[in-house]
């Protein structure tokens, strides 16, 4: 069968199907419309008002959770970057929110105890960010812990930046402002240092961070550094915080 | 099926008035208040066009009472738009066009579908059936693109000539020609038909 008798055929029967309309009817109920199209021009600007005012809610809450740094006050406990191509989720543990995970991960207290964050690097920034020459470090975990307030934005923290230098080898490194007035310590650790579980101290008596936390677990390692004996009681906390955080790369 | 539009006369017929649509002459009561289509030429253009615009709209839509609820949609635009004054030559023709669109729209035909789903919820009884290589052939029809179920609809449904078709959808000749070729074509080859050649139609 050609498709244009198959076309015709069709359309005979549906011709045939509609012998029974009744035209009268449909005349007059076409004819009656009018009296029944009062409200359509309202209904539609009515509901086009709606649908903009909803999209336009919408689109602003997208913008909202696309933003790569919420406000403290409206912490999300779980986020997800890729700054460098390489995504990763952190799931803060209890009593902390991720409020930051571009490029670095950045953790505070929920209850909002001021001066107290947490700052994870993960390996493959630590690797893009050292173009100076040096040793790669794609294969250390990086992370940093502040109190210091003025050290919250994440402009500051480029590892190969300017307001850097690096002040030990591959194995065991730190870097510190070239200024030395905040109280920032970077400390890249060797997956090479040991297995995981290991604790590992380090005294820097020049910035007063004390390295208190390493693991080794695939595929990241997690380190810590935190404030030494000035604040006992906090350190062993963040000892179990960290022993409790979560990073994956996706 | 080929049919010709119908001349109307602008008269007046009052607001609310009643109308008879019986095939004798109309009867206005009341005071003329509108300008409003003849009712007898309108009345005829209907009786003339409404089966074939249900048919139509019918294998674009896959619903009969989607199709009578466009078909009558398209006869309603013609009233309005007489009912403005506005001069429109081939009537038919733009009856025709209208329905084809409403039936290939997404978004209108779903707004009249829900309407027409609304009116006739309590409506008892079905649309007859189709044979099912018939239905198939409308099924593909309603997949291919809208221009190209359009101008496969009219040129079928009408049994029109290409240039009637394109006048009908104010496109050029070539332009018709083109979309029901590859209408064809396409339809040939997912019902697993003979291919049409090129230059089949005129």
């Amino acid at each position: 069968m050609s498709i244009d008798a198959l076309a015709r055929r069709a359309t005979q029967s549906l011709l045939a199907a509609t012998d029974d309309l009744d035209v009268d009817v449909a005349l007059e109920g076409t004819l009656n419309r009018r009296h029944r199209r009062g409200f359509g021009p309202v209904l539609v600007i009515i509901t086009a008002v709606v649908v903009l005012i909803v999209g336009w809610s919408l689109s602003g809450e997208l913008r909202r959770s696309a933003d790569p740094a919420p406000p403290v006050d409206a912490p999300n406990r779980t986020l997800v970057g890729d700054k460098l191509g390489a995504p990763m989720t952190a799931t803060a543990p209890p009593g902390w929110d991720v409020v930051n995970n571009r490029g670095y991960v950045e953790m505070r207290p929920t209850d909002g105890t001021p001066g107290v964050h947490i700052f994870m690097l993960v390996p493959h920034e630590v690797y893009d960010n050292s173009a100076d020459g040096r040793a790669p470090l794609q294969d250390d975990p990086v992370i940093w812990m502040t109190n210091h307030p003025d050290l919250t934005s994440s402009g500051r923290f480029g590892v190969d930046g300017p307001d850097f230098a690096w002040a030990g080898s591959k194995v065991d490194v730190a870097l510190r402002p070239k200024a030395e007035k905040d109280f920032v310590h970077l400390m890249p650790l060797s997956n090479a240092a040991g297995s995981a579980p290991l604790a590992i101290t380090k005294d820097d008596a020049f910035f007063r961070w004390t390295v208190i936390y390493f693991t080794d677990s695939d595929p990241l390692a997690i380190a810590a550094v935190s404030p030494t004996p000035d604040d006992p009681e906090l350190a062993t906390a963040l000892n179990e915080l960290l022993a409790s955080i979560q990073i994956q790369q996706q | 099926m080929r049919l010709e539009g119908v001349d109307l006369r602008q008269e007046a017929l009052p607001e609310g008035g009643r109308l008879d649509i019986s095939d004798d002459a109309p009867q206005v009561v009341g005071e003329p208040a509108v300008q409003l289509p003849d009712v007898v030429s309108f009345g005829a253009l209907f009786r003339s066009e409404y089966q074939g615009l249900v048919a139509m709209a019918w294998g674009l839509t896959g619903s009969r009472e989607t199709a009578e609820d466009i078909a009558q949609e398209a006869m309603f635009s013609l009233h309005r738009q007489l009912a403005k004054g506005a001069s429109i030559e081939n009537q038919a023709g733009y009856v025709r066009r209208s329905c084809s669109n409403l039936a290939v729209s997404w978004i209108r035909r779903r707004v009249t579908e829900t309407r027409a789903l609304l009116r006739v919820g309590a409506r008892q009884g079905s649309a007859p059936a189709l044979d099912d290589d018939d239905e198939l052939f409308w099924f593909e029809v309603r997949r291919l693109p809208r221009r190209q179920a359009q101008v496969v609809a009219l040129f079928y449904g009408y049994d029109m000539s290409v240039a009637d078709v394109a006048a009908t959808l104010e496109i050029s000749t070539g332009t018709a020609k083109t979309h029901l070729h590859r209408g064809r074509r396409t339809l040939a080859s997912r019902l697993h038909l003979d291919a049409p050649h090129e230059g089949e139609v005129d």
